[in-house]
């Protein structure tokens, strides 16, 4: 086993379901999230070599994870419109509906999907990792000051959304 | 009562924490194994090259059969553009860039009209966007008409259609009308409205941009009843005006030079405005080192 295989395991067994839960915030899909974070494990193994510091590959794992949860958006976006022009209708829910069916979870999650991006990025990292400010800006390459925005306008957009809910005995 | 930040942490927690992931250790391990494992039959090679094979064979299948999933070369990937979007704050539309993938212009054009969707949005957390996740479709250029085709039934109201008119104009450097084909068969067409730009733009510095010693500031001002001055500030973090000024316009642009060498540092705004009104601003946050 090499060094990379043997600090994958370690990072897998470390990391594994706190990024995939990170990714579900950003995607809204477990499946989808599983993919992205599970493609951030082999990028990671490939340029395992070029890492200065293995001590950073956790923040590299976190940064490839979001950057991949934005890019399977997109990509979600354009699939979705390609078989929206094919199908005009298309019902069939996620294969993992049943496990995203919890009301307070769906809406969370749904509150999320609905503020701009970089909101939700922001708040994921602060409120679900806990991560600094300016480790929130080295892992999105944005500035203190932007962390600080975006992380107030989306918790105030995300509150009144969420209010029902935090009133059901959060 | 249990501090905001709080609830917060346990809300997004709890949308997750119980969550289970299923195990992919063993789907990584398969594809991050070392080529060796990996068996490519030598049949695999075309029969052009079974001459060479005789002789390099092993080495052939060895050397060229094992990148596998590699990525593509870097040299190959696509090169970037920068485009103009329009956002919304105030009622008024405000221009910010954004780095899209180069193409032809039609792709450029969908691609910034995407940045307009609430899921890309604008980087600046002032400005806001009528168009939801999934709104462009498509670009087509035909008959003196921009065709924008829509993945929502209608554009949606406010500033919407405007942001859009601007921000495909602007890439296609076109002020044909624009046609929106909603997804449930309507079309409307939409001239440009000068009216509704902010009268002062900032185009440079972007948001969150760290500076030492001296603050570039560029920007535009609108077609319609252009001010001939505009009037600027540098706010410290407390919000209180350090430095401030006037400058002039000229062909619709104005530029300015800070020195911020003396400022403390830490998070500043600089604000631009027309002379005599400060609510129609337009701001930057910048960091001074």
């Amino acid at each position: 086993m090499s060094d990379a295989d043997a600090a994958l395991e370690s990072l897998y067994v470390a990391h594994w379901d706190q990024l995939v839960r990170l990714s579900v915030l950003l995607v809204r899909d477990l499946g989808q999230a599983e993919e992205v974070v599970q493609d951030a494990f082999v990028e990671l193994h490939k340029r395992w070599a070029l890492l200065d510091d293995p001590g950073r590959a956790p923040a590299y794992l976190r940064q490839t994870v979001v950057n991949r949860s934005r890019s399977a958006l997109r990509h979600r976006g354009v699939v979705q419109r390609h078989l929206a022009r094919q199908h005009r209708v298309d019902d069939a829910a996620p294969a993992d509906e049943p496990v995203l069916a919890d009301s307070r979870r769906r809406a969370v999650l749904d509150a999320l999907q609905r503020l701009p991006r970089r909101q939700r990025e922001v708040l994921a990292l602060r409120y679900y990792l806990d991560l600094s400010e300016s480790e929130i800006a080295e892992t999105l390459g944005i500035s203190r000051g932007a962390v600080k925005s975006h992380a107030s306008r989306g918790s105030a957009a995300l509150r009144p959304l969420l209010a029902p809910h935090q009133k059901d005995g959060l | 009562m249990s501090h905001p930040d709080d609830d917060l942490r346990r809300l997004l927690g709890d949308a997750v924490d119980d969550l289970t992931p299923r195990d992919r250790l063993g789907e990584i391990r398969r594809r991050t194994a070392p080529p060796a494992r990996r068996r490519r039959p030598l049949v695999a090679l075309s029969a052009g090259l079974a001459t060479a094979a005789v002789v390099g064979g092993i080495a052939l299948v060895g050397g060229l059969g094992l990148r596998g999933d590699d990525e593509p070369p870097v040299a190959g990937a696509p090169k970037e553009a920068v485009v103009g979007t329009y956002f919304v704050k105030d009622a008024l539309l405000y221009r910010e860039f954004q780095v899209v993938d180069a193409g032809p212009d039609a792709d450029r054009a969908l691609a910034a009209l995407r940045r307009l969707e609430v899921d890309a949005g604008p980087e600046d957390p002032d400005y806001t966007t009528g168009w939801p996740d999934g709104a462009f479709r498509e670009v087509v250029v035909a008959n003196e008409r921009i065709a924008v085709r829509l993945g929502v039934d209608a554009v949606p109201s406010g500033l919407a259609a405007q942001q859009a008119v601007h921000t495909v104009q602007g890439v296609l450097q076109s002020t044909a009308p624009v046609v929106f084909l909603g997804a449930g068969g309507t079309s409307t067409e939409h001239l440009r409205d000068n009216r509704v730009v902010a009268p002062v733009n900032i185009s440079d510095p972007v948001e969150g941009l760290a500076v030492g010693d001296v603050l570039a500031v560029r920007g535009r001002v609108a077609p319609h009843q252009p001010p001939r001055r505009i009037a600027w500030q540098l706010r410290d973090p407390s919000g209180r005006v350090v430095q401030d000024g006037t400058t002039s316009v000229a062909d619709l642009a104005w530029s300015l030079d800070l020195d911020v060498s003396g400022e403390t540092p830490g998070r500043y705004v600089v604000a631009v405005f027309p002379l005599g009104r400060p609510a129609s601003d337009d701001t930057r946050t910048v960091t001074v080192r």
